[in-house]
């Protein structure tokens, strides 16, 4: 799950050289999507995913269209703040529109438990490991086979030369934050199955997965995959030996050292 | 600011009398306007005033942008309360152990932090402060996620009052407590600038390797920005305290603290002496009356705050601490600042610059 989550914040980094640090609230948003597509038109999770992911394609654009243009190349205040301030932003609008009631999904295609050698697993955990993995593989077909993938490749290697040779930057941005916004969609819908909707769900699930960016190297989609695995193994390792209210505490640590120790990630290039 | 000496006519770009009738209105205002209302709202915007500035110190002439100053804000406001709560213990005495736990917090956090650069530090700054948060709001010993209370203290005279700093019923004393601490952050950084130090903290904010080629010793340069932003935001934080009487995570060392103060600065203009004073004066009064006019209902549901991590904030919106609509007009407003004016509302005076 964080893999997938890091997965869409390394790939707006990597090509545009911005952290979008509204990258949780996109999550929150696809699980609100998630909600109201199963309560209100009865859609599970499962079949709303493809939908929402478009929609959120859509609105990853919208917002490169009238914000994130802007901070290409701008310097790092403007750029830290306008994605922070798009945070704050969503996250009181959600508030606002929602409540600040915690949701959760009632029972859905992927609910139930299922016992495997003695152990029981969550179903819905489950279809959402398995449903990122997809998503991730999906991912790396397209970055790497298709020739749109490989122009926005050009573009986050040298965004002059990619345009000497005629590949239009604007476009790629433009799908960069919508690619990125639709893996995050696909997280928020998965996610949405087994775990709690309240305004605040993108913050709590964003820092760790920028931990997880950091340890794959910024920039790197593949380097953030591992990161995103690393993270969750490491969360619920640390919880289990000791509070779970103190689990977070081991990523941020853990980013603290790896930033330290080795600037650039597992993976990522300077 | 002294006019006679005919050296200084303007004040970085504002002209003196201005300076002057700007600080004899806010000295006259809490006498002319009594409602306690109308006095809280200058109040808090002379708090994140000063925050505003003491954030510039770091954030702007140096550079470093930290979104974790509510470390040192809370540090301030904990320790106030701790030792308030505890043992009766007037801030007074314990301000300059608040200031020896926030420099000793800067030195430990600074350190490392500062060999980072662009948005690794930004991120750090995030983690740690969150990773305060995380803990000030599991730790028993300053009351976890409810925080401290302050007990009553009846005072038998005004001296009396002065000693625990508790002036219920009047919020002169408080109001004129934060505007020396205002006037003298606001003071500070405007000589700073004139000083090698200043000259010093603005090549680290500009060619770091460069400075660091000629000799200038950026950590040592960036640690004493951090210590004079680190001073002002902690006695901010015992001010905070003090003037609330009440202390919990939410409100002294989340996230969006830390975001606000650096928002005050941001959104005014960083880099200039007034920015971050402008910020406040137009951010605070629009956000308080939000806030007091559509915040919702109070309930603190203890039981969830106690589960600690950004889960909490749920509670503080829902206790309408930060209220809500504020909080969409604080996101919106720096959003357009960011996107038509890099530089601040104060780039929207040319002259100034």
């Amino acid at each position: 799950m964080f893999a997938l989550v890091a997965m869409g914040l390394s790939l707006i980094y990597g090509i545009m050289d911005v952290v979008n640090f509204a990258h949780g609230e996109f999550l929150m948003i696809a699980m609100y999507a998630s909600f109201f597509m199963w309560t209100y038109l009865g859609f599970d999770p499962l079949l709303s995913s493809p939908i929402i992911a478009l929609c959120m394609f859509g609105f990853g654009v919208l917002i490169y269209r009238w914000l994130g243009r802007y901070l290409v190349g701008a310097t790092l205040i403007p750029q830290v703040f306008a994605t922070f301030g798009l945070m704050v932003f969503m996250q009181a609008g959600a508030n606002f529109l929602w409540k600040a009631d915690t949701r959760t999904l009632p029972e859905n295609l992927s609910s139930g438990l299922f016992q495997f050698g003695g152990l029981f697993f969550n179903v819905a955990e489950l279809v959402a490991a398995g449903g990122a993995l997809a998503t991730a593989l999906l991912m790396f077909w397209f970055i790497n086979r298709t020739e749109t993938g490989l122009a926005l490749q050009a573009t986050a290697e040298d965004q002059q030369a990619a345009r000497l040779l005629g590949i239009d930057t604007d476009r790629m941005f433009a799908i960069a934050w919508g690619l990125s916004a639709a893996t995050v969609g696909i997280g928020g819908v998965l996610l949405s199955t087994y775990y709690v909707i309240n305004p605040l769900v993108g913050v709590k699930w964003v820092l760790p997965a920028f931990v997880a960016v950091a340890i794959g190297g910024f920039g790197s989609v593949l380097g953030a995959f591992y990161g995103g695995i690393i993270i969750g193994l490491i969360q619920v390792g640390g919880g289990f030996f000791t509070s779970a209210n103190y689990k977070t505490l081991f990523a941020y640590g853990l980013f603290l050292l790896i930033v330290l120790v080795r600037p650039h990630g597992l993976m990522g290039r300077k | 600011m002294n006019p006679a000496s005919g050296e200084i006519r303007r004040v970085e770009g504002v002209p003196w009398w201005i300076v002057v009738g700007g600080l004899g209105a806010l000295i006259a205002y809490p006498l002319a306007f009594t409602m306690p209302f109308h006095q809280h709202i200058v109040i808090m915007a002379l708090l994140y005033g000063t925050l505003g500035t003491a954030w510039n110190i770091l954030g702007g002439y140096t550079g470093q942008v930290s979104i974790g100053h509510g470390v040192y804000y809370g540090i301030g406001a904990y320790t106030a309360a701790y030792f308030y709560v505890n043992f009766g213990l007037s801030p007074w005495v314990s301000w300059p152990l608040a200031l020896m736990i926030a420099f000793v917090a800067a030195f430990v956090i600074g350190l490392p932090t500062f060999r980072l650069r662009g948005h690794y530090f930004v991120l750090a700054s995030v983690f740690i402060a969150e990773a305060a948060y995380i803990i000030i709001s599991n730790w028993e010993m300053v009351g976890g996620a409810i925080g401290l209370e302050y007990p009553i203290h009846r005072a038998e005279s005004p001296l009396d009052a002065l000693w625990h700093l508790q002036f219920h019923k009047s919020k002169l004393p408080y109001y004129y407590g934060i505007l020396t601490l205002f006037v003298a952050s606001v003071f500070v950084s405007w000589r700073i600038r004139f000083r090698p130090l200043g000259y010093f903290l603005k090549a680290v904010s500009e060619e770091q390797d460069a400075a660091r080629s000629l000799g200038v010793d950026i950590a040592r340069y960036k640690m004493v920005a951090l210590l004079i932003s680190v001073l002002f935001t902690t006695l901010c934080g015992i001010f905070y305290a003090q003037y609330v009487m009440y202390v919990e995570p939410v409100s002294t060392m989340s996230l969006i603290i830390s975001l606000e103060i650096a928002f005050i600065a941001i959104f005014g203009g960083i880099k200039t002496l007034w920015g971050p004073v402008l910020g406040a004066f137009i951010i605070i009064p629009v956000t308080e009356l939000l806030r007091a006019n559509f915040s919702g209902h109070i309930a603190l549901d203890q039981s969830a705050l106690a589960e600690g991590g950004i889960g909490a904030w749920v509670d503080y919106y829902m206790a309408g601490g930060g209220g809500n609509v504020d909080l969409l007009v604080y996101g919106l407003l720096i959003i357009i600042i960011a996107r038509f004016q890099p530089n601040g509302v104060i780039g929207f005076f040319h002259r100034f610059d």
